[in-house]
């Protein structure tokens, strides 16, 4: 009787020690994109900001000659100061390899990451 | 714990224990699985590069083939000359120290005949042929209209181009009036007043010149998107195709459907792009020859074919032609496949996808 407490008790163990290696594994494999997407700000081909787009705000971005706009899982560029302001009447993007650019100030927001299905929105 | 351990409590275990365990090691497999597809989906992240400089625009390079940074870099500087060597040849805007581009070209409009490049050449053929397999409809002599109309988006705030100027300028767009000289590389506008615009096909006929220098070099699993002007090589290296949404005109934050392409062009001409915005009425930026004001027969119109000058020009061309009459057009030609997106949201689409 008392060796089979000891199974139970060595069984215990084997399965903890089992789910925690399965456990640890899965946190070591899982990739980073599984926490979500950013908008990846670009300036003269230079990242110089990368927000996730869990978190609504509004960004000033090239010492203030944009600024953009994270609101519900989406971007958009708000204000610029550019010429045309091309960038500000461009859409919302959400979604991987989507983006605004301001080419006038050389600015370029992009998403990475996520699990996006699409590769390219026209 | 020990091996020897691990042993013994497997083999003093009850059927029930033999259950759970199994059970037990079942989860552990398929959590572990489920990362291996996570990982896989990372390592298939494709490289990218940015190029500012050309079009208008912005294009990105991307590889999907899993190939390494340096080998990535390479390439895309290899698509970057390209693009860099027909921006210059095809900007109006604009001349460059020791060659003669088509801004020289229409400076030079009445006069002598202006010697340039071999490829300048070739580019005004391939886009004369298009101009005429369009019946017009497509037409790079009309620089003199579309240049009203640039203007007026650059104005501020933006206005109309008033109708007695557009009506002026329109006497001067006959494709008649480019004279290409094959033997002599030589080109010479007769009309003063006209001018070329390439501005439907020269970003697409550049990134086809790029996407065929990559394929020469047997390159595949890349991807050039020129401002919304797909260029696919290959296919990916799990050897599937790239999914591409095209957006839904109504609501253009969502999509209308989704293709899946490789080793071909996918390009959209629609009123949602880049519009004119007068009096909170949106003016798309593609041109009817015909009426010299912006068409709004569509949504949008995609052209999905290989050769992504065709694609580019032939996006424009529908844009501004009724659905009979551009279905004629695009089953009269090989290998051309399209989706027209009414301003109601109906599609239509070829037979071939």
């Amino acid at each position: 009787m008392g060796s089979d407490r000891r199974t139970i008790v060595r069984d215990i163990c084997l399965i903890a020690a089992i789910a925690a290696v399965g456990i640890c594994l899965m946190f070591i494999l899982t990739p980073r994109t599984a926490q979500g997407s950013f908008a990846v700000v670009e300036i003269d081909g230079t990242e110089v900001a990368r927000y996730p787009l869990s978190q609504d705000g509004v960004f000033s971005l090239n010492g203030g000659t944009n600024t953009l706009e994270i609101s519900g899982g989406r971007v958009r560029m708000l204000d610029a100061d550019c010429p045309n302001r091309q960038c500000v009447r461009q859409l919302w993007i959400s979604r991987m390899n989507e983006s605004i650019v301001c080419l006038p100030n050389r600015v370029v927001v992009m998403i990475t990451g996520g699990s996006s299905s699409v590769d390219f929105v026209l | 714990m020990t091996w020897q351990s691990v042993c013994y409590s497997l083999s003093v275990m009850s059927k029930r224990r033999t259950l759970a365990m199994t059970i037990l090691l079942v989860l552990i497999l398929a959590l572990c699985g489920c990362s291996r597809v996570g990982l896989k989906a990372r390592s298939a992240d494709p490289l990218s590069k940015i190029l500012y400089s050309y079009f208008d625009t912005i294009i990105l390079v991307y590889s999907y083939a899993g190939d390494d940074q340096a080998t990535f870099n390479a390439n895309a500087a290899e698509v970057e000359a390209v693009i860099s060597d027909y921006h210059r040849l095809l900007d109006i805007y604009n001349e460059y120290d020791g060659i003669n581009n088509l801004c020289t070209v229409n400076r030079n409009a009445g006069g002598e005949p202006v010697r340039v490049d071999r490829r300048l050449i070739d580019a005004l053929v391939y886009a004369k042929g298009i101009c005429e397999m369009t019946g017009g409809k497509l037409d790079i002599m009309m620089g003199s209209v579309l240049s009203l109309w640039h203007q007026a988006r650059l104005s501020e705030p933006q206005c109309l181009p008033a109708e007695s100027d557009l009506r002026a300028a329109s006497q001067h767009m006959d494709l008649d009036a480019l004279q290409i000289d094959e033997e002599n590389c030589t080109v010479r506008i007769s009309d003063p007043k006209a001018s070329i615009d390439v501005g439907a096909i020269g970003k697409g006929y550049a990134t086809e010149a790029a996407a065929r220098v990559l394929e020469e070099k047997g390159v595949s699993g890349y991807a050039i998107n020129a401002g919304g002007n797909v260029r696919c090589i290959g296919t990916k290296a799990d050897g599937g195709g790239w999914v591409t949404g095209i957006r839904d005109p109504r609501d253009p934050d969502n999509l209308a459907l989704t293709v899946t392409i490789s080793d071909c062009s996918c390009v959209t001409s629609g009123g949602y792009e880049r519009y004119l915005e007068v009096d909170g009425v949106r003016y798309s930026h593609i041109i009817d020859r015909d009426t010299l004001y912006p068409s709004d027969r569509f949504g949008s119109v995609s052209v999905i074919t290989r050769d992504s000058g065709l694609a580019d020009a032939l996006a424009t061309a529908l844009f501004c032609m009724d659905y009979e009459e551009g279905r004629a057009l695009v089953d009269s030609l090989e290998g051309v496949n399209c989706i027209w997106i009414g301003k109601d949201g109906k599609v239509r689409r070829t037979d071939g996808i």
